[in-house]
C-alpha cells in the first residue's frame, strides 16, 4: 500500500515538473537554423574564401593545414594564390601574425582560436551570432550582440551588413510570441550586401567553420556506410552459423 | 543436449564456419588498416618534409654548408675542381666504388655521386650507426689527417673516413652516407608456426582451453540480458587497442595536450577513427557494464555460490570509473578540467586532511601539467593493469561456480549419471561462441553508427564545451560530468552542507557505489531470479531503476534548471535528487526485509526456455 502510494506521488511531482522544464528552456536566446549544406562544394570554397579574408588576420585556426583545403577540391597552386596572405607554404597552418601579447593589448583579450569553434558554439550559434550584432553607445567598441550579450569583438562585417539597431521593446507587439516578443533588430544604415546576400556570406562562412571544426566529417560518413554494409554481410553469416550449431539444442 | 548431427549438417557447419570466418577475418584486416595508417607520417611530418629550397650562391667553392631537412642534417658542398679531380683516387680507397648499394636515387651520376658535378648534396648522417660524422674537406695536411688525406668526412667514433663523395674509406665498418631520398623501403616479417602437442608439453594450452571453453559447461537459457559479459570484454579489448595508438600521438602536457588531440583528429591518418573509437568505447564501456549489473540485479547473479564473482565485478567497475575519469582529463579541454577541479576538490572536504590530500593528489595547487602527467599514468598503465588482473579474477571465479541463468537455479545439480555433465548445460564452445559472435555483429552495428554518425551523441559522450581549450580563469557557467557519473553527482549535489562542510555529500556519493558490493548478503530471498521473485521485490528494483535513471538525469543539468517551489528557496531538481537518492538507498537497506517476506513462486527443477 505505501509502495503503491509513493509511485501516485511520484507520479504527481513529475507532472507538477513537466510544465516547469519547457518554461526554463524558452528562457534563452532563439536560434536561427544555420541553412548549410557540407557536401556543397562551391559553398564551402566561398566560405573559406571569406573565412581567410575576414577572420584570419586576428583569429588563427592553428590546428588547420593549407592543403587540408584540398578537400574542397581545391590544388595547392590554387590555395596559394588565392588563400594564402600570411604564409607561403601550403603545408603550414593557418597561424596569424598577432601575438598573444599584442591582442591582449588592443583587444583586453586574444581573440579564440577558431579551428574547432563550430564543435563547441554549434552551426545555428555561430549563424546567429554573425548576423544579430546592433549599434550600442554604451559599449567600448560601439558594438554589442543579441547572440553573445557584451561580446568583445567588434561587429567586423559592418560594411557588408550594415548598421543595425535594437529597437526598443514595445509591449504587445506583433511577435509571434505574443507580449513577449524576441528583441527584434532594425537595418538603420544599408550595407554593401542586401539582407539576403549578407544572410548567404554569412550561411557560407559558417558552412566552412564546421567543415574546418572536423575536415574528416564526409569521409567518416563515407566509411561508416560502408563498414554497415560488411556487417550487415557478417551478420547473415553469423547468424546462419549460429542456427546451425544451434540445431544441438533442444 | 546431444551432439548428434547429420553428416551434411556437419558439411553446411564447416563451410558456414568458413565463410564467417573469412568475412570476419577480412573485417578483422579492414579494422587493422586505420591502427597501421595512423603510424605512418602524419600531414605535419609530410609538411615539415615538404621540399627545402636553399639559397646556394652565397656557398664559395670549398665551402659547405648545413640545412636541416626532416630533422636531418643535410650537407651541400660547393666542389672545387680540385675536390673534383680527386674523385678517381678516392676509388681505389672506398670500399663500394661502383655505388653497387645504392643509397642514391637513380636520377643522380654514379661517378660524382651528384647531380651537378660541382654540388654534393648528403645527408649528413652515416648509415651505419646514425652518427653524424665531421666534416675534413680540405686536401692533404691542413686537415689535420696526414698528407695522404683527399679530403671528406671523417668519423670520430671509428677514427675512420669517408671519401669526399661521402663513401666510406678502407674497412667495412662504415656504410656509405646517404643521398636525399624520400623513400626507404621497410619490411615487417612475422612468422606462426604451432604445434599443440609441442606446446601442451610446455603449456597447459589445450587442458586450458578446455576448462575455460570447450567443456565449460554454460546453462542453455541464456538470454538477451547475457550478451553483455563478452561484449564488455570486447570493449576492454577496444580501448585497450585504440589506447595504445592514441599514446602513441598524444602529449601528457598541459601547453600541448589539447593541440595533440586535434593533431590526431586532423594530421595523424585515420587518426580521427582511432579517436572516436576510443571516446565511443568509453561511454559504450558503460553501457554494457550497467548492462551487465541489471542482468545481476533481475537474476540474482551476485547470490550464493557468486558472492565473489560479484565482488571482483565491483571492483571491475570501480576501476573503470577511476579510468574514465583519469581518461576524461587527457584531451584538456574546459570540461575535462574542471571536471576535474570538482573532483579532485571533494577530497579537499575529508575532515583535518582534506586540503592537503587534494593538493597531494593535484600535485599543485589547482589542476595543472603535473596532474595531467600523473593522471596520464594512472590511465595508461596502473589502472588497465589492475583491470586486466581483476577480469581474470572475475572469470575465474565465475568458471569454479558456473554461470547463473535467467531461472536462478543450480544446473550441477542435475547432472548426467555417466558424463557428469549438467543436463542443461551446454559447452561454451561452440555453442556460446557462436551465438556471442552474433552479439558482437548488432553490438558493433551500433558502436559503427555512432562512430560514424554521431560521435558526439548530441553532447552526451563528447561534451560540447571539450572543445574549448582548458581555462583555468574561466570556469564554464555548468559543470556536469560524463553521463556515466551523473547518477552520483545528483546525489553528491542533493545532500545538503553540514557545519559548512560537504563532507557528508562526498559520503553519500561514495556510499552510492560502495553499497552494491553488499547485495549478496542484504538479499534474504529464497530464489535467486526475478522470475520467481513476489512483487515487493519487483517493485523495488523498478522503483531502483527510476531512481537511477532520473538521478542520471537531474546530475547532467544545473541545480535550477527546474525553478524553484513557489514561495520558497528550495530548488525543484534538489529535491527530487533527495526524493530519489533515498529511493536508491532504500532499495538496498530494505532488502533483508522486503526479500525475506516477498511471496515467492516455487522455482523449477530445471531450466526452462
Amino acid at each position: 500500500m505505501t509502495i503503491m502510494r509513493s509511485v501516485r506521488r511520484l507520479a504527481a511531482v513529475l507532472v507538477l515538473v513537466a510544465p516547469t522544464a519547457a518554461f526554463a528552456a524558452g528562457g534563452h536566446v532563439v536560434l536561427d537554423t544555420a541553412p548549410i549544406d557540407q557536401h556543397d562544394v562551391a559553398s564551402l570554397q566561398r566560405g573559406a574564401r571569406n573565412f581567410v579574408s575576414y577572420c584570419l588576420n586576428c583569429h588563427s585556426a592553428q590546428y588547420m593545414r593549407y592543403n587540408r583545403l584540398a578537400d574542397l577540391g581545391l590544388t595547392d597552386q590554387q590555395i596559394k594564390d588565392n588563400l594564402m596572405f600570411a604564409s607561403d607554404k601550403v603545408g603550414d597552418p593557418m597561424t596569424i601574425a598577432m601575438k598573444a601579447k599584442d591582442a591582449n593589448k588592443w583587444f583586453g583579450a586574444q581573440p579564440p582560436d577558431l579551428s574547432v569553434i563550430a564543435r563547441s558554439r554549434g552551426a545555428d550559434w555561430l549563424y546567429t551570432y554573425l548576423r544579430t550584432y546592433y549599434r550600442d553607445e554604451s559599449r567600448p567598441t560601439g558594438w554589442n550582440n543579441i547572440a553573445f550579450p557584451d561580446v568583445g569583438m567588434p561587429h567586423v562585417l559592418w560594411e557588408l551588413q550594415g548598421l543595425q539597431d535594437l529597437e526598443e521593446e514595445k509591449h504587445g507587439a506583433e511577435g509571434e510570441h505574443g507580449g513577449h516578443a524576441a528583441p527584434k533588430l532594425t537595418l538603420a544604415q544599408a550595407g554593401a550586401m542586401t539582407p539576403k546576400q549578407y544572410d548567404a556570406f554569412v550561411a557560407d562562412l559558417v558552412n566552412y567553420l564546421v567543415y574546418m571544426g572536423e575536415p574528416a566529417r564526409l569521409q567518416r560518413t563515407q566509411i561508416g556506410i560502408l563498414t554497415l554494409l560488411f556487417l550487415g554481410v557478417l551478420f547473415v553469416f553469423a547468424y546462419l552459423l549460429k542456427k546451425e550449431y544451434w540445431k544441438d539444442v533442444h | 543436449m546431444a551432439n548428434s548431427s547429420s553428416p551434411s549438417g556437419s558439411k553446411r557447419r564447416f563451410l558456414l564456419t568458413v565463410a564467417t570466418a573469412a568475412v570476419g577475418g577480412a573485417g578483422a584486416v579492414a579494422v587493422a588498416v586505420p591502427f597501421v595508417r595512423s603510424m605512418t607520417p602524419s600531414a605535419r611530418a609530410k609538411a615539415a618534409g615538404a621540399p627545402v629550397e636553399v639559397d646556394i650562391s652565397k656557398v664559395e667553392p670549398g665551402m659547405m654548408i648545413t640545412v636541416e631537412w626532416r630533422g636531418q642534417p643535410v650537407w651541400i658542398v660547393h666542389r672545387t675542381p680540385e675536390m673534383l679531380a680527386n674523385i678517381p683516387k678516392m676509388n681505389e680507397l672506398v670500399a663500394d666504388p661502383e655505388s653497387s648499394q645504392p643509397l642514391q636515387p637513380a636520377y643522380v651520376d654514379k661517378e660524382n655521386r651528384a647531380i651537378k658535378p660541382d654540388y654534393l648534396v648528403l645527408v649528413g648522417i652515416c648509415s651505419h650507426l646514425g652518427c653524424s660524422p665531421t666534416e675534413k674537406l680540405k686536401i692533404g695536411a691542413d686537415s689535420g689527417l696526414g698528407d695522404e688525406w683527399l679530403g671528406g668526412f671523417y668519423c670520430p667514433c671509428h677514427a675512420e673516413g669517408h671519401a669526399g663523395t661521402g663513401e666510406p674509406q678502407g674497412a667495412a665498418v662504415h656504410l656509405p652516407l646517404r643521398l636525399p631520398h624520400s623513400h626507404r623501403p621497410g619490411q615487417v616479417m612475422s612468422k606462426i608456426a604451432a604445434l599443440t602437442q609441442w606446446i601442451d608439453d610446455r603449456f597447459p594450452l589445450t587442458s586450458n582451453w578446455k576448462a575455460h571453453l570447450s567443456e565449460y559447461y554454460a546453462p542453455k537459457n541464456f538470454n538477451f540480458w547475457y550478451y553483455f559479459g563478452s561484449l564488455a570484454m570486447l570493449v576492454l579489448v577496444i580501448q585497450i587497442l585504440s589506447g595504445i595508438f592514441l599514446t602513441m600521438h598524444y602529449k601528457p602536457d598541459a601547453s600541448q595536450a589539447f593541440a595533440s588531440v586535434e593533431y590526431i583528429m586532423r594530421d595523424v591518418p585515420s587518426g580521427w577513427l582511432v579517436r572516436y573509437i576510443h571516446s565511443t568505447g568509453a561511454s559504450m564501456f558503460f553501457v554494457v557494464v550497467y548492462l551487465h549489473m541489471m542482468r545481476g540485479l533481475l537474476y540474482g547473479s551476485f547470490r550464493k555460490p557468486r558472492e565473489l564473482v560479484w565482488i571482483f565485478g565491483m571492483l571491475i567497475y570501480l576501476c573503470l570509473m577511476a579510468e574514465a575519469f583519469f581518461g576524461y582529463l587527457l584531451p584538456w579541454g574546459q570540461m575535462s578540467y574542471w571536471g576535474a577541479q570538482v573532483i579532485v576538490n571533494l577530497f579537499s572536504a575529508v575532515p583535518f586532511i582534506g586540503e592537503d590530500l587534494s593538493v597531494w593528489i593535484r600535485g599543485d595547487y589547482v589542476v595543472s601539467d603535473a596532474t595531467l602527467n600523473r593522471f596520464f599514468a594512472f590511465h595508461v598503465i596502473a589502472i588497465p593493469l589492475v583491470l586486466l588482473g581483476l577480469v581474470t579474477a572475475h572469470i575465474l571465479a565465475l568458471h569454479e561456480v558456473g554461470s547463473n541463468n535467467p531461472d536462478g537455479i543450480e544446473i550441477k545439480k542435475k547432472k548426467d549419471p555417466k558424463t557428469g555433465i549438467p543436463l542443461d548445460g551446454i559447452a561454451f564452445h561452440p555453442y556460446y561462441t557462436v551465438k556471442d559472435i552474433v552479439g558482437v555483429v548488432v553490438f558493433l552495428m551500433v558502436f559503427s553508427i555512432i562512430i560514424f554518425f554521431m560521435p558526439e551523441v548530441g553532447g552526451y559522450f563528447l561534451e560540447y564545451n571539450n572543445f574549448i581549450p582548458a581555462d583555468p580563469l574561466k570556469t564554464p557557467a555548468h559543470i556536469a560530468p560524463v553521463w556515466y557519473f551523473t547518477p552520483y553527482y545528483a546525489m553528491l549535489r542533493a545532500v545538503p552542507a553540514m557545519l559548512g562542510s560537504q563532507f557528508p555529500g562526498v559520503i553519500v556519493m561514495g556510499l552510492g557505489v560502495m553499497v552494491f558490493f553488499l547485495l549478496p548478503w542484504l538479499d534474504r530471498g529464497k530464489v535467486k531470479s526475478i522470475r520467481y521473485r513476489g512483487p515487493k521485490y519487483k517493485i523495488w528494483l523498478t522503483l531502483f531503476v527510476i531512481s537511477f535513471v532520473i538521478l542520471a538525469w537531474l546530475g547532467m543539468n544545473p541545480t535550477d534548471f527546474l525553478g524553484k517551489f513557489p514561495g520558497s528557496t528550495l530548488e525543484m531538481a534538489t529535491f527530487l535528487a533527495r526524493v530519489f537518492t533515498v529511493v536508491y538507498f532504500a532499495f538496498f537497506i530494505l532488502m533483508p526485509w522486503y526479500t525475506a517476506t516477498d511471496k515467492e513462486k516455487p522455482e523449477p527443477e530445471r531450466v526452462t526456455g
